[in-house]
């Protein structure tokens, strides 16, 4: 009796695998159109503009500090106003930046936007004014160390930390009689 | 004679689906992956790079106003050319360039009507419903002197808000 079974090879079958190639053939030009090459971010920015009823409530009474960042070629220059602080404490909230070899340390103007974002938390306007030859790269990496930044954590994805998410693109002009005296410029 | 009938008896060779099956399921995958499930109607101009950002805003698009060294296009439409990624010394002067204060004026019009309650608050700054913000492409290596006389042209214009379109690091 188990002589027959031992007999008895199992038979190979083989999978029709027509119809899952031809599933396959239907959903690869489906997921073709809707595929995206390239993923695309934006930085929200504007331009100063006058707003005669602007300007501090009564709720927002804590001291708010917006942040002036000059790009030149050679240096970042940060500098801080507010009319709550005295000319002192303005001061030490400035930080001045030379280039090494064409590149700026962006980390190091991220700690001092992350130290002045700790003491004014409610601050989150930073108006750049950007020489005329600065290129739109070095002005956009400017933008990423000063919007926000990424905290490290054991085991987990990075938090993101706000800084100073609202910018505002403004231009300095130089007077043609004295070169050195600079001023923004008003917007329209 | 012999010979050659055994052999046909054989059978048809069949195909090896397999490994293009495996093949297919990988591409598949690479492609569930990319998949968005939003449609933007927007064109990267195929004539400018963008920089590399590693803002994390999600892309929402909205008039787009492309910024190349041929020149200045909106929503895909030539407007002005540029001499090198230059304008005219006078716009410069000016402070805008009057071409296309005056197409995105028309435009700003047309949008603003559609979306009457569009306010320019930085609060709001994010609102994705807003038809009256430019999605501003422009190349890397442009300067910001021909940026700045854009972005003060769209602003004259009405168009006040902006978004600089980056490619995610």
């Amino acid at each position: 009796m188990f002589e027959r079974f031992k007999q008895a090879k199992p038979e190979a079958y083989e999978l029709n695998l027509i119809p899952i190639m031809n599933l396959m053939m239907v959903l690869i030009p489906f997921l073709l159109l809707g595929a995206a090459f390239y993923h695309l971010g934006s930085i929200p920015t504007t331009l100063p503009t006058h707003r005669p009823e602007g300007g501090l409530t009564p709720e927002q009474s804590d001291v708010v500090v917006t942040l002036s960042l000059r790009i030149e070629e050679t240096r970042l220059v940060l500098s801080a106003s507010a009319a709550e602080l005295s000319e002192d404490e303005l001061e030490e909230l400035g930080l001045e930046l030379p280039s090494t070899n064409g590149n700026f340390e962006l980390d190091t103007l991220q700690a001092k936007l992350s130290d002045i974002k700790r003491r004014y938390p409610k601050s989150d306007t930073l108006v750049v004014l950007p020489d005329d030859g600065v290129l739109y790269q070095l002005l956009v990496d400017v933008l990423d160390a000063s919007r926000e930044r990424l905290i490290e954590r054991p085991g987990e994805d990075p938090a993101q930390e706000p800084l100073f998410p609202v910018t505002v693109f403004s231009r300095m002009i130089k007077a043609e009689d004295e070169e050195d005296e600079e001023a923004g410029e008003e917007a329209p | 004679m012999k010979r050659f009938s055994r052999r046909k008896k054989k059978g048809l060779p069949t195909l090896m689906l397999t490994s293009l099956l495996d093949m297919f399921t990988i591409i598949l995958i690479f492609l569930i992956v990319s998949f968005e499930a939003e449609s933007y109607d927007f064109r990267l101009n195929p004539d400018l790079t963008l920089p590399d950002s590693t803002a994390r805003s999600i892309f929402r698009p909205a008039v787009n106003l492309a910024v190349t060294p041929e020149g200045v296009m909106v929503e895909q439409q030539p407007v002005l050319p540029l001499s090198d990624g230059k304008a005219r010394p006078s716009d410069y002067d000016m402070g805008f360039i009057p071409e296309l204060v005056d197409h995105l004026s028309a435009l700003y019009a047309e949008r603003a009507a559609e979306q009457p309650e569009s306010s320019p608050d930085s609060e709001a700054m994010d609102d994705e419903e807003d038809g009256t913000i430019v999605v501003l492409q422009a190349d890397k290596d442009m300067d910001y002197r021909t940026l700045y006389l854009v972005m003060r042209s769209a602003s004259q214009a009405g168009f006040t808000r902006h978004r600089l379109a980056v490619m995610k690091k």
